[in-house]
């Protein structure tokens, strides 16, 4: 037997194989493709307090291995969210984190108000860090001072696992990873999609209707890696590690530099199957190699 | 070939496999056919449904490229998938040969329907866009009712390379942008001068083509008060509902629908397709 198991905060993952926000749906869009209870857990697609139409098309773009986006937090709203998707994920043994995203504190702490008194979740992540909205996002994400001031509040109105998610595009991570860690989060999701942009040579427009999106997929890994050693070696806490994640070998990557968890975005979209294929991958990886437990893993780079 | 009717949109649940390629046919320089063997998707495909396929094992292309089903043989247990090289990812599909696997996705989408009002079906293609319109014929072939299929490309090649569409209960209009087969000018310059003449008969659209193409089609539509469904093509990320990248305005323009998982089929009367 090996013991994938991982704990961020006080909730015990039975393996580290998460699903990025906005890459998984609600999960149920997964449902017919795999067993959702082999997975570590599910991050949800961003929910709002009101609900979101998202942005105009075209939302997507495909750059050399990776994707551009710009969906705009599209989603139904949080009162939406609790009759039309959360009895499915209360169905589910795995774990489902929330992921919430704002244009003010208050409405952080709405948002997360009204799931807790519905029947609450697993736990919640913090989108801090979202490229495409022209309010909240990734403007309180860039700032220490307003990422501390969010979890702060949200820390006060749940005991559940809280997870901060934070952006690359930020000439110090770790002065953000500090203050979501100092105001009493869990642990770090690293990270969000960087801002790129790609142009049509012929019509010679942006390939995104809101000209810049966030990039994501296999070329951005090794900006990824470089972030979580980043953030690993400033805070204590656990550090769940996203961005471009295709294998097994990418998920021991991430694992090796510091990260805990880790969460499959893009992938998700080629291969439907790929998380739990991951689960299974590593299980049998910890076997044929001896590894009994994942600490001895995590962390475990040698420099 | 299945027999049952599609009075109602159709949704099926979709499956990661594989199928093999039975047989390629090269249509003209640019365009191909590709027969591939999966029974399951040929037996429960209907008209206007996709498959997502992966296109390479490398990092590059990197996401699926979706394909309308162009024709199913139920008993032989394959389907059919017509396209245009166009980009990186139809340039690798066209060198696949037979014998080969590839990764697929399917069946995706939604399908037309069919009112059982309906006494003919005036079927509007432009290019490519025939793909999902040859399925629905391939249906309608065994119903009671009449056959309409106008057909638009830049050029006479197509037509001449592709006489699979011709078919004795088919009544065929063929446009070309230059003039060098069938009506010249445009699909829907055509349409709009022929629509009058079917003014009496309780008829259907069903549309495929370039978004100006559609735009049109939609307006004649409207102003005539038929009944009509588009198929739309869109970039999409995932296909089957969970990246959000495959939007569609509304009718209101107040909210989106996914091509993937609302569509590809729409009821005309509620979108607003892009020019």
């Amino acid at each position: 037997m090996v013991d994938l198991s991982v704990k961020l905060g006080n909730l015990v993952l039975s393996n580290p194989i998460l699903t990025a926000s906005g890459t998984f749906g609600s999960g149920e869009e997964f449902a017919g493709f795999i067993d959702l209870n082999k997975l570590g857990g599910i991050v949800t697609k961003a929910v709002t307090r009101e609900p979101r139409i998202g942005n105009p098309y075209p939302r997507i773009a495909e750059t050399l291995a990776g994707m551009l986006n710009s969906i705009g937090l599209a989603n139904p709203g949080v009162e939406k969210f609790i009759t039309q998707k959360l009895p499915f994920l209360h169905s589910l043994k795995t774990k489902v984190i929330v992921n919430v995203a704002a244009k003010t504190i208050d409405d952080f702490a709405h948002v997360i108000r009204r799931i807790e008194s519905s029947g609450g979740v697993d736990g919640y992540e913090l989108n801090v860090s979202c490229p495409n909205v022209k309010e909240g996002g990734i403007a309180f994400g860039t700032d220490p001072r307003i990422t501390g001031k969010i979890t702060a509040a949200v820390r006060k109105i749940t005991a559940k696992c809280l997870i901060v998610k934070l952006t690359p595009n930020v000439t110090s991570i770790s002065t953000i990873a500090r203050a979501a860690e100092s105001e009493g989060a869990d642990a770090l999701s690293v990270m969000n999609t960087l801002v790129g942009m790609a142009v049509d040579i012929h019509s010679r427009r942006p390939k995104l209707s809101t000209i810049t999106g966030g990039l994501s997929g296999p070329a951005v890994k090794p900006v990824a890696i470089a972030r979580v050693y980043e953030v690993v070696n400033a805070v204590q806490i656990p550090v769940i590690g996203i961005g471009g994640i295709m294998g097994l070998e990418d998920v021991l990557e991430f694992l090796i530099t510091g990260a805990s968890a880790i969460q499959v975005g893009t992938a998700n979209f080629i291969n439907p199957a790929i998380s739990e294929e991951l689960a299974a991958n590593l299980e049998n990886y910890c076997l044929s190699h001896h590894i009994k437990t994942l600490q001895d893993i995590i962390g475990n780079l040698q420099t | 070939m299945t027999s049952d009717i599609i009075t109602t949109q159709v949704k099926t649940t979709a499956q990661l496999t594989t199928g093999k390629i039975i047989q390629k046919r090269m249509v003209l320089a640019d365009v191909f056919k590709l027969s591939i063997e999966h029974s399951r998707i040929s037996r429960i495909s209907k008209p206007g449904q996709f498959v997502n396929i992966k296109l390479s094992d490398q990092l590059t292309p990197l996401l699926r490229r979706p394909f309308s089903i162009t024709a199913v043989n139920a008993e032989a247990g394959w389907f059919e998938i017509l396209f245009k090289v166009i980009g990186e990812g139809t340039r690798r599909l066209a060198l696949l040969e037979p014998g080969e696997m590839i990764n697929l996705i399917g069946p995706l989408g939604n399908s037309f329907w069919l009112s059982s009002q309906t006494k003919r079906a005036l079927l509007v293609a432009g290019g490519l866009g025939v793909a999902p319109l040859a399925f629905l014929l391939q249906h309608l072939y065994q119903l009671k009712i009449k056959k309409t299929l106008f057909w638009g490309n830049q050029t006479k090649e197509l037509f001449l390379a592709y006489p699979e569409i011709k078919h004795s209960c088919l009544e065929l209009f063929y446009t070309t942008d230059d003039g060098s087969m069938g009506y010249h000018g445009l699909v829907t310059d055509l349409f709009a001068e022929v629509i009058p003449k079917f003014e009496h008969e309780a008829v259907q659209i069903f549309a495929c083509g370039p978004n100006p193409m559609l735009q049109k089609i939609q307006q004649v539509a409207t102003q005539n008060g038929i009944d009509c469904q588009l198929s739309l093509e869109t970039l999409m990320g995932c296909g089957f509902g969970a990246c959000m990248g495959c939007n569609v305005q509304s009718a209101s323009g107040e909210s989106y629908f996914y091509t993937c998982s609302d569509g590809p089929v729409f009821n005309a009367k509620d979108i607003k397709v892009d020019g």
